[in-house]
């Protein structure tokens, strides 16, 4: 099949993205920003995003193949997570988005110029969010705190959700340079340590009426972000299941033992078998989800399928690289193949956009209401 | 009529997952009867337009209703459920 990327982007990701990805996991350095300007050079960065502001106009599903190969290609896991994050939110601010927001936020945006990530979880749920914005005449005072916010480091834009008087969520968009905004890097985390996750402070930030990006209903606004995110941010996973396999299979079977190949060996052809699985399968429903995308064939808040979908290839992802272990042996452990690293990043997507056990539960409730529809149309005259 | 809830609505509602509504005629009444015993339910449910959120999706006796159901009759032993799938960042 041929690569979504073209020669230039792949020359691209191995000289400035992956030569640098062991130092910056080892010291949680924040990918540089001018990488994102360089990828949008290339249309890479730029290709989900609307022709109408310069951007490559790419469908769901080809752009979905693209992720797929930057995650083959790329060996720095949070560069992916980037590569996807940021355009999703200019995306998704595109939506509701001013002539002003378009002007001042998304042109450069398509340039790599303004990164825009978003700031919603703090450590609650969405009814016991404790930021804040108040009224004040014309002005909007936002206070509180936002936690675990990816590409905080880079970001120079923030779509955050905060709460009002009457207890609804409204959207702001939030300047990295804006006066009481506090950016935290976070540096502990055990998997995506290049992804400048950063913690976020609003300290009487005072804002005009002209950065609201949604008046009302902030909730159904972030569940909208997140159904899509569910999607976007699992595309480079089955590509990287897919490199780590190849890179393994060629370990194997350059390997000798008892004037053996590896892969002769049942055992390890078992595995090899049940890691084959793991990957179509994920394919498989990656690429059904893109195509319901591509059809506007989701529901709109929280589809089922896409969530389903979620679940299953971050599930398939963690258990395979338990597997990658058991084959690899001590060379895997001793991170000459920095499988390790690709581990610790694989659990990053757990929690991610909706945690693994909370997706258990929702679609467990879903599934009996579905049943009951079901049974509903049956008697139905 | 039976009202029931589950997941992240339980907290405003005493953590009680079944209510027996007496009078409604309406799916909108039966709501406005529950949010009357548990007023903090209100702006949770509904937008500040007084539609129900679209994070939450209503059944009644198990079929999926449309924001134009709201006044569709009630009979004494209709069940109606309201699902929350809400997602974290």
């Amino acid at each position: 099949m041929k690569s979504a990327l073209n020669p230039k982007m792949r020359s691209f990701l191995d000289e400035q993205v992956n030569r640098h990805v062991i130092t910056r996991d080892q010291l949680a350095t924040p990918i540089p920003k001018d990488i994102f300007i360089e990828s949008a050079e290339l249309g890479l960065f730029s290709a989900s995003l609307s022709k109408n502001i310069g951007g490559g106009g790419l469908d769901p599903l080809s752009y979905g193949l693209l992720l797929e190969d930057l995650g083959k290609h790329s060996t720095d896991f949070s560069f992916v997570m980037l590569s996807s994050l940021f355009p999703a939110v200019a995306n998704t601010i595109q939506e509701t988005a001013t002539p002003w927001m378009i002007e001042r936020y998304l042109r450069p945006a398509v340039h790599g110029k303004c990164l825009a990530s978003f700031a919603y979880t703090e450590g609650a749920d969405p009814f016991s969010f404790r930021s804040s914005c108040e009224k004040k005449g014309d002005k909007y005072i936002i206070n509180g705190e936002k936690f675990y916010v990816m590409g905080g480091m880079q970001a120079d834009l923030f779509m955050v959700y905060v709460r009002d008087e009457k207890n609804d969520l409204l959207t702001f968009l939030i300047e990295r340079d804006d006066d009481g905004l506090e950016i935290i890097p976070l540096t502990t985390m055990s998997g995506l340590r290049s992804v400048g996750l950063a913690g976020l402070k609003f300290n009487n930030i005072v804002l005009d009426a002209n950065r609201i990006l949604t008046p009302a209903d902030g909730l159904s606004h972030v569940q909208r972000f997140l159904n899509l995110r569910r999607i976007s941010v699992i595309c480079g996973l089955v590509g990287k299941m897919q490199s780590i396999y190849d890179d393994l299979m060629n370990n194997l079977i350059g390997t000798t033992r008892y004037e053996r190949p590896l892969t002769v060996m049942q055992n390890v052809q078992s595995l090899l078998g049940k890691m084959y699985v793991s990957i179509e399968t994920s394919r498989a429903m990656l690429y059904r989800a893109l195509e319901k995308l591509r059809d506007k064939n989701i529901e709109p808040l929280w589809d089922p399928f896409l969530t389903a979908t979620k679940y299953h290839i971050v599930d398939q992802a963690n258990q395979f690289m338990l597997q990658v272990f058991r084959l690899a042996g001590g060379k895997g452990y001793i991170q000459d193949q920095q499988y390790g690293r690709f581990q610790r990043d694989f659990t990053g997507l757990i929690p991610t956009v909706g945690a693994q056990d909370t997706i258990e539960v929702d679609l467990g409730v879903w599934a009996t209401h579905n049943f009951e529809q079901r049974q509903h149309r049956k008697k139905a005259p | 009529m039976i009202v029931k809830l589950s997941g992240t609505l339980l907290r405003f509602v005493g953590y009680k997952k079944e209510h027996i509504i007496g009078e409604a005629r309406t799916i909108t009444a039966a709501l406005d009867s529950l949010t009357t015993t548990y007023p903090t339910l209100k702006s949770i449910l509904y937008d500040t337009h007084g539609s129900v959120r679209g994070a939450h999706q209503l059944f009644l006796n198990g079929e999926q209703l449309l924001p134009e159901d709201m006044k569709r009759q009630l009979q004494e032993t209709d069940c109606l459920e309201i699902l929350t799938a809400i997602a974290g960042g």
